[in-house]
């Protein structure tokens, strides 16, 4: 990390005293005067609002111990407590990942995604299969975290779709706790239509389906997800999900200690959000890395449910590129004769802007 | 039948009732000012930029993103193909917002090299100037005529009072279209 000269800390001190604090936190002024104005209006507006909680000491010392937890490093959202979303406003607290602007974007781009592939008949807004049968558009949400995309994609289709349904799972309950929060916040707020405490579900689960006792395999939940009307044999196989979202934990165990990943994110970051886990049994029979775990099985899944369109996030192109590739070897090892396609889709890539270090998404249509 | 009678019957008369009293009142009513409120005309309307036309930025500075950085800045950059305008927004926390905020900055900038003087921008600042200029005239009148009034008694004063004032409001009004115009 380069040092920042003494020239802009006097500078900054002169514009306001606590920009040096979070200066080495933020390591450029436009961003620190940024941080300082957000930090200012919350202490500005908890001060108000509970004032015999800070009434001794008044909103400034407020303001000063936010800015010196910031300058550990603290992430911003987790100190004001939430953090906009799309439309939305998505509460953040220690433990659960905060969502990037990233993902924003790629779930923005799955939304239009979907209403294209999934209305292709214009001018209908509810889902027909190929049967005749209209039925919710039933979307799963893996390691879905604070329940951003859920959320999100659900204010996004509501007002095109009449039934969906969303069910968002992750196997840390502190995460399925705080997104089940995130739905009646933003349905308070009125960000979120009446319709979503009826079509957006979270619940517990492990994606990689470890044996570890506490934890509902995957099949289970999906399982006691379907509709009743459904489970009558012989109308499809599977359990019937259109779509499936994922933005797994992508890191491998050295860029999380290599200083790729910012200090702010490895020390008050869950982990457990970020790099998959390591005692996977079957890692010494294939040469399978680390980071790529989830996207093994999320693509089996995808394959197993016949789901129509797979949207996954990865953390760089090359990562992307392997995710294709196992794609490609899924598909061969089962030989259906089912088409599919996939594509690599990045932020800017409408506009031809390089960034080969972003993340990307895969999507996987059928 | 019985229903027939229920529904139209009472109910029609009660609100009849009602209704009536309340127009005599209205026709009634004093109003304070005998002339109609003057209200500004309307301004001419938003002028809607198409998506076509712009570059939109998201600005976050170098490196990977994602899940390895959890980044702040949520800035948005727009380019105005056409005339080759570019605005910044990095007001609030989130870039959807900012994004709005940035179309609706662009959208008057455009505006103001199309229209000049017609813009929306300009007439607003225009209207303001006005409002201050009146507001200034009606404070110097109230203090002048206080000080008349407290001057009736030594009448010696009063002209050389007066010609300070006309000064000073040369001196006042001059430099606000500068400041007013962005």
């Amino acid at each position: 990390m380069p040092r920042i000269p003494t020239s802009t800390v006097i500078k900054a001190y002169r514009q306001n005293p606590l920009l040096p604090i979070l200066l080495q936190e933020c390591r450029s002024v436009s961003s620190a005067q940024n941080e300082l104005r957000w930090l200012r209006e919350r202490a500005i507006h908890a001060w108000k609002q509970w004032p015999w909680k800070y009434s001794a000491s008044g909103w400034k010392t407020l303001l000063r111990t936010m800015c010196k937890v910031r300058s550990k490093g603290m992430p911003l959202q987790y100190i004001l407590g939430d953090q906009p979303f799309g439309n939305l406003e998505i509460l953040c607290e220690k433990g659960v990942l905060i969502p990037r602007p990233e993902t924003e974007s790629y779930t923005i781009h799955a939304a239009e995604l979907i209403s294209r592939y999934f209305l292709a008949s214009g001018g209908q807004n509810e889902y027909v299969e190929p049967s005749g049968l209209i039925r919710p558009l039933r979307i799963l949400d893996l390691c879905t975290g604070t329940g951003c995309i859920s959320l999100l994609l659900h204010s996004l289709l509501a007002p095109r779709f009449q039934q969906l349904f969303i069910l968002g799972i992750d196997i840390s309950a502190a995460a399925i706790q705080l997104a089940t929060r995130n739905l009646d916040h933003n349905l308070q707020l009125g960000l979120l239509s009446d319709r979503s405490y009826r079509e957006v579900h979270f619940h517990q689960g492990d994606v990689l389906g470890r044996d570890n006792g506490h934890n509902p395999e995957i099949d289970e939940i999906l399982e006691t997800y379907t509709p009743r009307w459904r489970m009558s044999p012989g109308l499809r196989e599977g359990f019937d999900w259109d779509i499936l979202v994922s933005n797994p934990p992508y890191i491998s165990p050295n860029s999380l200690r290599d200083g790729t990943t910012a200090r702010s994110v490895r020390l008050f970051e869950p982990e457990l959000a970020l790099v998959p886990p390591a005692n996977m049994n079957y890692l010494s029979t294939m040469d399978y890395k680390r980071e790529d775990i989830f996207y093994h099985h999320l693509i089996a899944l995808s394959f197993k449910l016949s789901i129509r369109l797979t949207v996954l996030e990865c953390g760089s192109r090359q990562q992307g590129n392997r995710v294709i590739a196992i794609c490609k070897a899924f598909s061969i090892k089962l030989s259906e004769d089912h088409e599919w396609t996939v594509d690599i889709w990045f932020e800017g890539q409408t506009d031809h802007t390089d960034n080969k270090e972003g993340p990307c998404v895969i999507i996987l249509r059928k | 039948m019985l229903r027939g009678l229920f529904h139209n019957g009472p109910f029609y008369t009660t609100l009849a009732l009602t209704r009536i009293p309340h127009r005599w009142s209205v026709s009634q009513q004093r109003v304070f000012s005998l002339s109609a409120p003057a209200h500004d005309k309307p301004l001419p309307p938003r002028l809607k930029i198409s998506d076509a036309d712009l570059t939109v930025y998201y600005l976050k500075g170098t490196g990977p993103g994602g899940q390895k950085i959890n980044k702040t800045n949520s800035a948005v950059q727009l380019i105005h193909k056409p005339t080759g305008i570019v605005v910044k927004s990095q007001a609030t926390r989130s870039r959807s917002q900012n994004e709005k905020i940035a179309k609706q900055l662009l959208a008057d900038r455009v505006e103001d090299l199309e229209k000049g003087d017609q813009s929306r921008t300009a007439i607003k600042a225009e209207r303001a100037k006005k409002k201050k200029a009146s507001k200034l005239k009606k404070t110097r009148k109230k203090y002048r005529d206080l000080e008349s009034k407290e001057g009736e008694h030594d009448e010696g004063d009063e002209h050389s009072e007066e010609d300070h004032t006309l000064q000073s409001e040369d001196t006042v009004t001059q430099p606000s279209p500068e400041t007013k115009g962005r």
